[in-house]
């Protein structure tokens, strides 16, 4: 079939939960059920019909059967409209597209996520895969940090996180306030405050550009190497299918190639970092 | 080989235009224009190069991709269905018939753009090999003066006539159920000389991103106005921009795509208001490397046919092959 791959699906919004004052994680249901049969890391295009559309990350994992998470910031047109959408109202949905994260690979390895503010958004899908799939990856470090207390996301998963065997949560904040007692300072401090192993560990970073680039400093210094490291990349893609060119870095399309490229990869890309 | 003599061209375009919405070059304001054709004697196959490349006949400036209807709360109806005339384009030169097998590279892949392809299904491409290059033409240097493949049939200029050659089994049909074509000798592909431009392609995508970090970059990114000229006129640049209608009642939606270019302000901007490449330098880099780099490291094949439009149009004198020459000069 010639099926228009503009067409979107409908999804209904069926759950808003707020995350911070301006974050919400939004949970959609498809009228003929199931999920979006995503691979952890892969995006979407996010229609609300009058506005336009919107590449947004998929929070959720696949092994959510009946839904699929956006966690989302009103930060432009689309998202503003979104984030005033009641239960029951309908968006429109194109994807999953891209290449997600490297899930097979990944088996029988460890797995350090290191994510500054929403960042954590994308991650949380390989986590809570790893999470589901318990038995076919080894030790997980979740280090997450925000501006504030309040900046934090998923607050309410940390806690099961936690207690999942093999599973450990690190957080800080860069400015802390009266309710806070844990750790106060940049994201990358954390990873000297536990014992994180570096062999046999692939590390998933997500979060400011500036954050990233002490990381990875801070990652080499422990021993990681470059393809072990892995990111998503953020460009504004119209069309999600490799045409629209708004994604282009190097002779890569984040649409199509990424979003998820190693450390080592994006090196090789003029302009991706 | 077959041959058309010239004094047929106009019954032979008005024989095409029984099956088929034909356009062709034909003068306009002193230069040359590919165009509907309503008068065949208008047609000029034997022409410099147009102000516009043949894109536009397959990627329309601005298109509608999806409407949507919302009258019907329980049931949001979505249409988003190709539509195209069966048409002729006659009188493409190789280098823009190398440009539309570039453009097949992107829209043609296995997520094909529906819009392009249908178009593309419907549609006889007839070319005519260039006789003498004008002053920005550096199709010689790129290897886009010959072409082997995206045509129906290719016509040679033998002076009073034209051989024939045959690209597709849709072109053999045609001259073989036309009277028009007769049998003739074999004519030579012209062999274009003349050309004052050139770049030397050799290892020009390595070259090119060896070079991504020199000065020279910001000497060509501060005279650039980044009007988008060159984007508009070059018949490789694929990249598009996607905006919603929205009627006043709020019942019907139009999803739009419109020319779009990299050299744009805009083009990388994202909700927040960060954008990836803010300076003029980065957009102009952005495509020059894109055209002599990245497009020949994903297909294989230069984005650039050296039809040399945006060298043409710029209103700030900027000559891509000037930039890679300078750069090739930086490096020995």
């Amino acid at each position: 079939m010639n099926e228009s791959l503009y067409l979107p699906r409908i999804a209904v919004l069926k759950d808003k939960i707020a995350e911070t004052p301006d974050t919400v994680t939004f949970t959609f249901g498809l009228p003929e059920g199931g999920n979006l049969n995503n691979i952890p890391g892969q995006c979407l295009q996010l229609t609300i019909f009058g506005y336009g559309e919107a590449p947004i990350s998929i929070t959720s994992s696949p092994t959510e059967k009946d839904c699929f998470q956006l966690c989302v910031r009103d930060v432009g047109n689309v998202t503003k409209a979104l984030h005033k959408l009641e239960i029951g109202d309908k968006i429109g949905v194109r994807g999953p597209w891209g290449n997600g994260f490297p899930i097979e690979e990944l088996k029988g390895k460890n797995a350090v996520f290191i994510a500054g503010g929403l960042g954590l958004a994308p991650l949380r899908s390989l986590i809570n895969y790893i999470a589901d799939n318990r038995r076919d990856y080894g030790k997980v470090w979740i280090l997450s940090g925000a501006r504030t207390p309040k900046d934090h996301l998923f607050k309410w998963e940390w806690d099961r996180w936690s207690k999942i065997d093999g599973f450990e949560v690190l957080t800080t904040v860069d400015r802390g306030d009266d309710t806070w007692t844990g750790n106060v300072g940049v994201v990358g401090s954390l990873l000297y405050k536990t014992d994180i192993q570096v062999e046999n560990t692939m590390v998933f970073i997500c979060g400011p550009p500036i954050m990233f680039h002490f990381v990875t400093m801070d990652l080499a210094k422990l021993g990681f190497k470059d393809d072990m490291i892995l990111s998503t990349l953020e460009r504004h893609m119209k069309c999600g299918v490799g045409k629209c060119g708004h994604c282009n870095v190097g002779s890569k399309y984040v649409c199509m190639d990424g979003p998820v490229f190693t450390y080592a990869e994006m090196k090789k890309q003029p302009g991706a970092l | 080989m077959k041959r058309l003599f010239k004094e047929d061209v106009a019954s032979f375009v008005r024989e095409l235009k029984r099956s088929y919405k034909v356009a062709a070059p034909q003068e306009r304001d002193g230069e040359y224009a590919f165009d509907f054709v309503e008068d065949e004697d208008k047609v000029v196959l034997d022409y410099p190069s147009t102000i516009l490349p043949i894109k536009k006949f397959f990627f329309p400036p601005e298109e509608i991709i999806l409407e949507y209807d919302l009258s019907d709360k329980e049931e949001i109806k979505f249409k988003s269905e190709p539509k195209a005339d069966e048409i002729c384009i006659l009188g493409a030169h190789p280098c823009d018939i190398n440009a539309l097998i570039r453009f097949d590279m992107v829209y043609l892949d296995d997520k094909f753009d529906p819009f392009y392809k249908k178009r593309r299904e419907h549609a006889l491409i007839i070319g005519v090999y260039c006789t003498h290059p004008s002053e920005s033409c550096f199709c010689g240097s790129m290897g886009t003066d010959r072409v082997e493949d995206g045509y129906d049939l290719m016509l040679i200029d033998g002076g009073d006539e034209y051989g024939v050659e045959i690209g597709s089994e849709k072109g053999d049909r045609i001259v073989n159920s036309m009277d028009i074509f007769k049998d003739g000798k074999d004519i030579e592909r012209p062999k274009l000389e003349g050309f004052i431009r050139g770049v030397e392609t050799d290892d020009l995508p390595e070259l090119m991103l060896k070079k991504y970090e020199s000065d020279l970059w910001n000497d060509f990114g501060e005279k650039c106005l980044g009007c988008g000229k060159c984007v508009l006129v070059c018949p490789t640049c694929f990249c598009y921009n996607v905006v919603d209608d929205i009627g006043l009642d709020g019942k019907n939606g139009e999803r739009k795509r419109i020319w779009d270019g990299c050299v744009l302000t805009d083009f990388t901007l994202v909700a927040g208001g960060f954008n990836f490449r803010k300076d003029r330098t980065s957009r102009l880099k952005q495509r020059i490397l894109h055209k002599f780099s990245y497009f020949d490291d994903k297909y294989g094949v230069s984005g650039c046919t050296g039809c040399g439009r945006c060298i043409n149009v710029c209103p700030a004198d900027i000559d891509c092959t000037r930039v890679i020459n300078l750069l090739r000069s930086e490096s020995k």
